[in-house]
């Protein structure tokens, strides 16, 4: 059978579908996979879903730390003409899964971060009209700490979730709950999935209605409500795909309080819309290649929302299995998206909408990463590192940029794992 | 939007009569697709962090699954 976190088979050569117990168990044993292997299943790190294997641990503890550097920006994209360093994020991620009861289980994900550096602040014109970025200093500095909690219950061919979490920074708050369910038809060979969360969001920005940043806000909120509806469907013995299509309502103050825009020689507060309508449209596909030892994972999303931001993601990774239980895995991924209605680099005059934000997430830009990773299991333990190189541009854009937004990023990733199931 | 919406059930619509038609995958030949490289996500953590710096860096946001809250870097 297949979830919409992966797949769930009988176990090889069985021919009866698994009992709720043995459901849970299983899914508890993906929780293990997901340790053991390059583990099995999943859509969101909230493991479930069943791989058969052998063991018959109950306790999983994952590990993963990632280190997440910025390139600096080029003092010829500068307003100083400097050189300047931008964002480095060092993160630690937790996550400890054990199973309660018969057809139950627990999944706790710890994430703790520390984050420092500049960033784009706004952007003026040059004499000629190019637009330069002013960058904010390197005065942040800020620590995030996550905790996020899944329950899940079988029953037959049904399964529901329950979701919550909560996470803080120094200037950020963010609590949020929602609910998943799953029923498996056909036979075991599709599943029909949806789900409903909330999301709340309170800020209290540094210095706001300071002295030094006077326009600053001090407080705000806004609030997220989204939802999903999906189906997997095992297509061959070796194929397997999903689609889905995910919505979400934002409102409140979705403003970047610390972000400014050059309007005609003066800089006013970045004010965008107070609501938010978005809409993702997701397919992926997974061929197993037995040949050659391999599977090929080809991803598309389709983004769509009403600031007028259109955005195709695709991405294509090749698992290739190799002797003594090594697997490497090299990835590539590419992503496009069209501007917002009200962004621009810099406004020459005062807009009628009230509306300004030279975000450069905003702007219209395309983006590159690839990424090389390698897994290898020694006994109960599973050791894993990566590495990813991130590059955005406007020559990389679905369509022509005519300007491009001088902050966009480009960013590395290395991030290693360890996992021990009991 | 309204393309996307249309798209989105379409293909939904369309994988769940091609599950319903002609597709008959026996139990035992499923075996592959229980290959822990054929799941949607193999590392769940690597998989979260990397849709949380997508995320923070591009406005594109959504998947098959309610997500796990913000933070501030979006």
């Amino acid at each position: 059978m297949i979830t919409d976190k992966g797949i769930r088979i009988d176990r090889v050569g069985g021919s009866s579908p698994a009992s709720s117990s043995g459901r849970a168990h299983q899914a508890l044993l993906a929780l293990t996979a997901a340790a053991l292997a390059i583990p099995a299943t999943n859509a969101h790190a909230q493991a479930v879903g069943d791989v058969p294997t052998s063991s018959g641990d109950s306790t999983l503890l994952d590990y993963r730390y990632a280190g997440y550097r910025e390139g600096d920006i080029p003092g010829s994209k500068t307003a100083s003409g400097q050189r300047s360093q931008r964002y480095d994020v060092d993160s630690h991620q937790f996550r400890a899964a054990t199973r309660l009861g018969a057809a139950s289980d627990l999944t706790a994900d710890i994430t703790v971060e520390t984050m420092s550096g500049a960033s784009p602040w706004f952007i003026i014109p040059d004499a000629k009209g190019k637009p330069l970025q002013v960058m904010s200093g390197a005065s942040i500095h800020d620590f995030r700490q996550s905790l996020q909690l899944r329950a899940d219950q079988h029953f037959d061919d049904l399964s529901g979730s329950l979701l919550a979490g909560y996470s803080s920074e120094r200037d950020y708050r963010t609590s949020n709950a929602g609910l998943e369910g799953s029923w498996d038809f056909n036979g075991g060979l599709s599943t029909l999935s949806g789900g409903g969360g909330y999301t709340r969001n309170i800020l209290d920005p540094t210095e706001g209605q300071s002295a030094r940043f006077p326009t600053r806000i001090a407080h705000a909120h806004n609030d997220e409500g989204n939802g999903f509806i999906g189906v997997s469907q095992v297509l061959t013995q070796y194929t397997v795909l999903q689609t889905s299509l995910s919505g979400g309502i934002q409102h409140g103050d979705l403003s970047d309080p610390y972000k400014l825009v050059y309007v005609d020689g003066n800089t006013r507060n970045d004010t965008r819309p107070g609501n938010r309508r978005l809409l993702a449209w997701t397919t992926r596909l997974r061929q197993d290649i037995p040949k050659l030892h391999a599977a090929l994972h080809i991803d598309y999303r389709f983004y769509s929302d009403n600031w007028g931001v259109n955005a195709h993601t695709a991405e294509l990774a090749w698992y290739q299995s190799l002797p003594y239980r090594w697997v490497v895995v090299p990835r590539l991924r590419w992503y496009s998206q069209s501007q917002a209605d009200f962004y621009q680099p810099y406004y020459s005059s005062l807009q009628s909408t009230g509306l300004y934000s030279c975000d450069y997430r905003l702007s219209p830009f395309g983006a590159l990463s690839e990424s090389f990773g390698i897994y290898k299991r020694l006994g109960g333990w599973s050791l894993s590192v990566r590495y990813e190189h991130y590059d955005s541009s406007g020559s990389f854009a679905l369509k022509h940029v005519e300007v491009e937004n001088p902050g966009l990023v480009k960013f590395q990733v290395f991030s290693a794992g360890i996992a021990k199931a009991f | 939007m309204k393309a996307a919406i249309f798209h989105s059930l379409m293909m939904i619509a369309a994988a769940l009569l091609v599950g319903c038609g002609s597709m008959d995958v026996k139990p035992w030949q499923r075996g592959n697709l229980a290959a822990a490289e054929m799941a949607w996500d193999p590392d769940p953590l690597d998989a979260a962090m990397r849709e949380h710096t997508f995320g923070s860096k591009e406005s594109a946001a959504g998947g098959a699954s309610v997500g796990g809250g913000g933070c501030g870097c979006r």
